[in-house]
């Protein structure tokens, strides 16, 4: 459909409402809970055109995936569509189709699921069945809807694996999704969803779990495969990143409702809705002012005095005997015999960490970037003493005396405990269900027997206004608080013991852009007001920029690069470091990714040129290239 | 994978030679011997006690040997297929187990096909309808069936078909086949007494597998793989048996090793109420007589079937689960 069709039909819409491929009219959706019913979809209107990118943003609960669940009515069994209508036309002249009224397990429906309207998910690994294999069921859809021999369907399929970019998608067809990585999982599930090439694609959060160059992978696949088949996305993301990259109008939505809508450059050039006005002030760029400050939605109160006296201020004599943390040539190697079930391979050395050396100042804050697998958490778990280092030293300066943390023992490493705390990346699962935040924040004091109840009672509601929150909340459990709340419970639990070293291992990767913003500014101050060291461990440049003095990016176990963060983000020098900083999606129209010229290949180290090419026979090394910034490359030139 | 069966197959011999040391121990523990229990049952009647014969016996049996040279005489020859001489029925072990094991196999068989054909459905019900009224009702059954002893319900039931169909429907067969051979009229006549047995021992593993399917089953029902299939379009029912049903088989397979032996032992008590010529019965009175060679080959023969039921399990549960097969934890 061309351009100027598109918009006539845009604006005769009342009148012409048939012209669009799908239009949803003042959906609403509600759940049946035990304590009443729940409007999640309080009554949004908007329309998709053929061809088209559709962004549908909004943080979690706003109703995104609400309305993408009800367009292929597979809401859960509690939702129900309370009113609205739901019109596909998959071509002008033919008549449209209320979704909303067909049966939830009619054949009518199950006919649109799939076939004419397909979806993909944001988890890959839990969206796939782990007990069939690839190729049963990316062709399970083309048998179901399209009336064809099986030979046909296979071959179909191996054609549509090829096309996501499966090199043998003959061996594809035989694989289990557990035994492809992330990246590749998405491109089976995407697969999945086209094989009937489907007229809709709903892409729901499709690269959130996913690392940043895999990311624009998936979404430079997605491009290309819209325009192939001619399709339409719905698009469902809260990383306006991924909006200004790939979409071409813009739905935002807010507590169920539509509170803007519009061509993707009307939203960022003049976004007017207050909500969406601050979700710009609240993401964090590259190349922000050092005082710069992220404007939260709801900013926290907190208030520092009543503990500040725990806190003592070091003296310079003890920051002159070393630096806070130093990591000396630290590695740590698994030896694993790969243990099928009915194969036994052969011993294999997985080389976690290697020759990691990282010095960290009294007060610095130090981030430490890489994709998942790179060995950053096992980092942080040898730093903790949680695993033992296969080689290498861990000094740490307790204010004048120097730690050798791998001798420690018993009653001293209970000791050395209490100076340094990790803060975990989801605040889910990191506290306990079934303890009172009361209880959860008076644990460390019980395991290291401090004080006595009057103490500690008064210790923890300190903790709490020191993370902002109302210590009238403490009889509560977990469950009844917010993923953001949790979080700031989570890190009163950290500075329980008045530490000098926080670990923060994915500290606001769990956590929606607005209340990430809040974090990261409470971090910021605490770090400030309490004279904390951090070790900031994220796959987010952005909020590392943010937040980090000095920068370390990590790759298949090696620090590449170190620098201070201005170096790192104007003169970064690895080509990692440049392939990660360039797949990085920004919400921000005149810096889109150029999907055409990427260099993706560079995340991986096989394809890394000159100097910094790793060979097991020529020796590497972090090399000094300018005041402490330092790139990993060949020492000896061939 | 033939590696790993034959890996498997050797491991089982260190496996079964402590078994047998410890079914041994277990059937010597009691004090004396059967032929001291023979004696004082003699002495009781009042009947005078031949020493000659006593020690001719003693020594005959090997009895008057040390207890690991019994233990050898009995583990060597248990594997060349001798499974000793049964005291109480003076005969050997084979002849004595033999006709009661197939009617055993019978019973347990036709038992554990009634247990599934009734369980499979009412579980996929009360899973797919979780907190209805048929779940409801289906799960008071089932807790009903779980609650009551089968014993009871082997008494009620006699009395039931006593009263209200006038057979007399202890045992296996008309009194009249009983050590007849084989014949038409003798099968018939099993097949008419059989449901009995098969209702009583059955319920209670079929209440208790009803509520494992169910909670299997809703585990995976809201699993996002679910979702998935759904939105493909296929329908409930396909959608229902080819993903979630498939992954909850697996605690099913895993319970075929438990299964083998229960086949041919399972529900003493139930057959001596009834009065089936099972092996169940002979078990127990072979163990109350200590007639050591028929309950020690008796364990033995259950334990082998164990573990071999085990190998079963796991060679099955490969085959049916590529995460197992191909190991998931390896390629994380």
């Amino acid at each position: 459909m061309s351009e100027a069709t598109a918009e006539t039909a845009h604006e005769a819409q009342n009148t012409k409402e048939e012209s669009f491929l799908l239009s949803v009219q003042d959906l609403c959706v509600d759940f049946q809970l035990p304590g009443g019913v729940f409007n999640a979809v309080k009554g949004i209107s908007f329309n998709l055109r053929h061809g088209s990118t559709l962004a549908l943003v909004g943080e979690s609960g706003s109703g995104k995936s609400v309305t993408a669940q009800a367009l292929l009515g597979i809401l859960p069994s509690n939702g129900f569509i309370n009113r609205g209508k739901i019109l596909l036309q998959e071509k002008p002249s033919s008549p449209a189709i209320d979704i909303v009224q067909l049966s939830r397990r009619g054949p009518d429906l199950r006919s649109v699921r799939g076939g004419k309207i397909s979806m993909i998910f944001q988890e890959p690994m839990v969206s796939m069945s782990a007990m069939h294999t690839i190729g049963n069921q990316v062709s399970e859809a083309l048998f179901l809807h399209r009336n064809i021999s099986r030979k046909e369907g296979l071959r179909l399929t191996r054609e549509m694996l090829s096309l996501v970019g499966f090199r043998n998608s003959e061996q594809a067809m035989n694989l289990y999704p557990f035994e492809l990585s992330g990246g590749l999982r998405q491109r089976a599930m995407i697969a999945m969803a086209l094989i009937c090439h489907p007229v809709i694609l709903i892409a729901d959060e499709p690269t959130t779990a996913l690392d940043v160059t895999v990311q624009m992978q998936i979404l430079k696949l997605m491009k290309r495969l819209q325009q192939e088949l001619n399709m339409a996305i719905l698009l469902i993301t809260h990383d306006l990143g991924v909006v200004a990259n790939m979409a071409d109008e813009v739905v935002v939505m807010y507590h169920g409702q539509v509170v803007e809508r519009g061509p993707v450059s009307n939203i960022f050039l003049h976004p007017q809705h207050k909500y969406l006005r601050s979700l710009f002030t609240a993401i964090p760029r590259f190349g922000m002012q050092p005082d710069e400050r992220l404007i939260p939605i709801r900013a926290i109160e907190n208030s520092v005095e009543q503990v500040a006296g725990s806190f003592e201020p070091w003296s310079e004599d003890a920051k002159q005997v070393g630096s806070h943390l130093s990591i000396k040539e630290l590695s740590k190697i698994y030896i694993t015999r790969k243990q099928g079930w009915l194969r036994r391979g052969p011993k294999q050395e997985i080389k976690a960490v290697l020759d990691f050396s990282l010095d960290i100042g009294v007060g610095e804050c130090v981030g430490l970037v890489g994709e998942s697998g790179c060995g950053k958490s096992t980092v942080s778990k040898l730093v903790m003493q949680a695993i033992s280092p296969t080689t290498g030293q861990i000094q740490y300066n307790d204010r004048g005396q120097i730690l050798d943390l791998r001798t420690l023992q018993g009653s001293q490493l209970q000791q050395f405990r209490t100076k340094m705390q990790l803060v975990f990346q989801d605040p889910y699962s990191a506290l306990s269900p079934r303890m009172t935040i009361r209880e959860i924040l008076n644990e460390p004091f019980c395991i290291h027997q401090l004080g006595d109840i009057k103490y500690r009672e008064n210790r923890v509601k300190d903790l709490m206004s020191l993370v902002g929150l109302d210590p009238a909340l403490l009889n509560r459990y977990p469950h009844s608080f917010s993923g953001g709340q949790r979080q700031r419970i989570s890190i009163a639990r950290a500075l329980a013991l008045a530490p000098d070293f926080l670990i923060l291992d994915e500290p606001v990767s769990a956590l929606d852009v607005s209340v990430q913003a809040q974090i990261l500014n409470l971090l910021k101050d605490l770090q400030a007001q309490l004279q904390l060291t951090y070790l900031f461990i994220s796959h987010n440049l952005a909020v590392v920029d943010y937040i980090a003095d000095r920068i370390a990016v990590m790759c298949r176990g090696q620090l590449v690069e170190i620098a201070p963060t201005k170096d790192l983000f104007y003169n970064p020098q690895h080509p990692y470091t440049q392939a990660l900083m360039e797949a990085v999606p920004v919400p921000d129209l005149n810096a889109r990714l150029d999907f055409e010229h990427m260099v993706t290949p560079l995340s991986q180290p096989e394809y890394w040129p000159a100097p910094y090419t790793l060979s097991p026979h020529i020796p590497n090394a972090l090399v000094e290239i300018s005041d402490q910034h330092f790139v990993r490359m060949c020492t000896v030139s061939d | 994978m033939w590696a790993y069966v034959i890996r498997r197959l050797i491991l089982m011999i260190p496996t079964l030679v402590i078994i047998s040391i410890v079914v041994f121990t277990i059937i010597q523990l009691p004090p004396g011997d059967y032929l001291e229990s023979y004696i004082a049952e003699l002495q009781s009647q009042g009947e005078s006690v031949d020493k000659q014969k006593i020690a001719f016996l003693r020594q005959q049996y090997g009895l008057d040997k040390s207890m690991p040279e019994q233990y050898l005489t009995w583990i060597t020859g248990f594997f060349q297929g001798d499974l000793g001489y049964s005291f109480e029925y003076n005969m050997p072990v084979t002849e004595v187990v033999g006709d009661r094991m197939y009617l055993t196999i019978l019973v347990s068989t036709v038992t554990i096909i009634f247990t599934w054909i009734i369980a499979f459905p009412i579980g996929l019900y009360s899973a797919t309808h979780q907190y209805s009224w048929g779940d409801y009702g289906l799960t008071l059954i089932g807790f009903i069936g779980l609650a009551t002893p089968n014993f009871l319900l082997a008494l009620v039931l006699l009395y039931l078909a006593n009263v209200y169909f006038g057979t007399s429907i202890g045992g296996l067969m008309d009194a009249k086949y009983i050590n007849q051979p084989w014949s038409w009229d003798k099968f018939t006549s099993v097949l008419e007494h059989l449901w009995i047995p098969v209702i009583v021992i059955g319920t209670s593993g079929t209440a208790g597998m009803i509520r494992r399917i169910r909670a299997n089953l809703l585990d995976e029902l809201n699993k996002p793989y679910v979702v998935t299939g759904r939105a493909k379009g296929l329908g409930e029912t396909r959608l229902l048996l080819k993903y979630p049903f498939r992954v909850s088989l697996n605690f099913f397979i895993a319970d075929i090793g438990n299964m083998l032996p229960s086949i041919i032992s399972g529900a003493e008590v139930v057959a001596l109420v009834l009065s089936l010529p099972t092996t169940g019965p002979m078990l127990l009175s072979a163990l109350q007589s200590q007639d050591m060679y028929l309950a020690g080959s008796f364990l033995m023969f259950l334990a082998m079937l164990t573990v071999i039921g085990v190998l079963i399990s796991d060679l099955l549960l490969a085959v049916i689960d590529p995460r197992i097969r191909l190991g998931e934890g390896a390629t994380r």
